[in-house]
């Protein structure tokens, strides 16, 4: 039986890492008969476009997971509290993002852009608004869960009764309640935002996919190094998330319940 | 010490597409009073409960604390204390700062908040918990921990939204009468939702029988249980045996001959069709009694059997005899049963 599992997992695992292998060595091969050669690596601090690039979209990542947290998480509780019958047309609002390819949806939102355009200028940050869009059916999902294993009417009003106002509601009591939930989100809209490229390609705004492909074009090494350093960056993050979240669940676990006293 | 305050719903009325909860309710509690709310699921118990804390808005009426008038007030600026059925206690916070919650609200200084915090855990015996999270208490101790959260904020009412239901039986009966002696101790006016008669009969000043969204009888529990105001309250609270016939001066004339004497039916017109009920311990084995019948079954309930005896219609009732008697009825025994007199209750 062991045998099976470490067989399983090896397989499983040389799916994922052969491909990322293949990429540090293409990124890192030298001339032939030479050895490794790591200046595609070091010429990515070089390259000026590439790390405005870089820094556009760690921006817009930051940006969406922001405005997609302010718009979506108070809107689902007090969906949840308020309104619960117009739960289902809000997650049918929010998944439909999945079936509509982002062709279709840039063809859909480009004369708004020349809106967004003229009010807001002409900076590649201004994609934070079609990236929530398109973030929030996995925001909403990763939110929803958080949100139904908590009892957020019963905490909700208990926080009410207390004295607090709904601002410390959300603050204090939703959102130390779904931080687990919260941080999947944000994960998933970061990576979501880092590999996006069809919008920002046809919208012409200068993200990190777009330079990479560009990259690619003049010099091959580099963009796969960037390509293989920007998916470190997201495993990275999924790792520290898994790592705040096991070490949360792993302390409930661990703590004994005080005998006696009733149902727990 | 606090000083609770008076409450006074007044005409309260509120609706969930188009059914009633609450039909013009109207209810008076003393400062520093307990009052139980009971009644059968869907009487607006809570309805009720849920208007006063400002977590529902009624239709029409006015909510009235203090003689101020807070219809309008939102939740947060009411200043109760309320305890749910659910576990309410933030799952993030330790019990000291799940009791310090709304004292930080109120900008307490760190050292104050702890001190009012301790204090309050050790008036609910759990000073040794403070450092606790939710998921290392029991339900119990989770409950007794909301309990001091909502007493912390020296509100001047406190609300019990079913709050022992999720309870084991014996946790149940120590923290009610913990409620019951703390609420004596501050003096808190208290509102109690239950579903449970014994336990409102146990710990109220008075208690409310409510159905169809209005108040049938406030009463002491005494009163409630032997001076029933309404057919609903004789056959809502506590177990009772109904008899029907026809009216005979003031007694009940049954089918198969048998005379009950029934001192409620006195105004009635002989012949009418009336039902009347009767409690178990007000039904006595005796020599002379008007009713015969078997013995079915005998159920221990400690001080008292009861018996469950088929009459000559076929009707089966229930009778509580003491324990040490019991014996005097074996299973399958004819016996006489009398009716104490002036115990029964006109039915609806």
């Amino acid at each position: 039986m062991r045998a099976v599992r470490y067989s399983v997992l090896g397989v499983l695992g040389a799916f994922f890492l052969l491909p990322l292998v293949a990429m540090l060595d293409f990124s890192t091969r030298g001339a032939p008969g030479g050895g490794r050669d790591f200046t595609a690596w070091t010429s990515i601090a070089d390259d000026r476009a590439l790390l405005d690039a870089i820094a556009v979209s760690l921006q817009l990542s930051v940006l969406t997971s922001v405005l997609m947290l302010v718009l979506l998480l108070p809107t689902m509780v007090w969906v949840q509290l308020r309104l619960p019958k117009l739960k289902r047309l809000v997650e049918f609002l929010c998944l439909l993002p999945l079936v509509i390819p982002a062709v279709v949806l840039v063809v859909g939102i480009a004369s708004l852009y020349s809106w967004v355009s003229y009010f807001l200028g002409n900076s590649a940050l201004t994609l934070t608004f079609v990236y929530v869009v398109l973030v929030l059916p996995y925001a909403y999902r990763a939110l929803e869960s958080g949100l139904q294993a908590m009892d957020l009417r019963t905490l909700s009003e208990a926080a009410r009764s207390l004295g607090a106002g709904w601002g410390t509601v959300m603050l204090r009591v939703v959102l130390p309640g779904v931080r687990a939930a919260v941080l999947s989100a944000a994960l998933l809209t970061v990576a979501l935002v880092l590999g996006e490229f069809t919008l920002a390609s046809l919208l012409n705004f200068p993200t990190l996919q777009v330079a990479i492909n560009l990259t690619g074009k003049r010099d091959a090494a580099l963009s796969i190094a960037v390509s293989l350093a920007a998916l470190l960056l997201a495993f990275g993050l999924l790792l520290v998330l898994s790592q705040l979240v096991g070490r949360r669940r792993t302390a409930r676990v661990a703590e004994p319940l005080a005998p006696s006293g009733g149902k727990a | 010490m606090t000083t609770g305050a008076g409450v006074h719903l007044t005409s309260l009325s509120r609706s969930y597409s188009g059914v009633a909860a609450l039909d013009g309710l109207d209810l008076l509690v003393e400062p520093g009073e307990f009052v139980s709310l009971l009644g059968p699921s869907g009487c607006g118990k809570t309805t009720a409960l849920r208007i006063l804390a400002g977590l529902e808005t009624a239709d029409s009426g006015r909510v009235l604390v203090g003689g101020r008038d807070i219809t309008r007030v939102p939740a947060n600026k009411r200043d109760m204390g309320m305890v749910f059925q659910a576990y309410s206690l933030f799952p993030n916070l330790t019990a000291r700062d799940n009791v310090g919650f709304g004292l930080r609200l109120r900008k307490m200084s760190g050292a104050e908040e702890r001190s009012r915090a301790g204090e309050l855990l050790e008036l609910v015996g759990l000073a040794d918990q403070a450092d606790k999270y939710p998921h290392q208490m029991s339900g119990g101790q989770q409950q007794r921990v909301a309990l001091a959260r909502a007493l912390a904020i020296r509100q001047r009412v406190l609300l019990l939204d079913e709050t022992l239901s999720a309870l084991y039986a014996q946790v149940r009966v120590q923290l009610r009468e913990q409620i019951r002696r703390i609420q004596t101790e501050l003096a808190i006016t208290t509102l109690f939702v239950t579903h449970d008669q014994e336990e409102a009969l146990a710990i109220s000043d008075r208690v409310g029988v409510m159905s169809r969204g209005r108040l049938e009888q406030l009463d002491s529990p005494g009163a409630v249980y032997q001076r029933p105001a309404t057919p609903f309250v004789a056959e809502f609270i506590g177990v009772t045996n109904s008899f029907s016939g026809s009216v005979s001066g003031s007694d009940l004339l049954l089918a198969d001959g048998a005379r009950l004497p029934a001192a409620v039916l006195a105004e009635q017109p002989d012949g009418a069709p009336a039902r009347v009920l009767v409690r178990p311990v007000d039904l006595h084995v005796a020599a002379e009694g008007q009713l015969a019948g078997t013995v079915l079954t005998h159920s221990f309930l400690g001080p008292v059997t009861r018996l469950a005896v088929r009459l000559a219609n076929e009707d089966v009732v229930r009778v509580d005899v003491p324990s040490a008697a019991a014996a005097a009825s074996p299973v399958g025994a004819m016996v006489r049963l009398a009716v104490e007199p002036g115990s029964a209750f006109l039915a609806a």
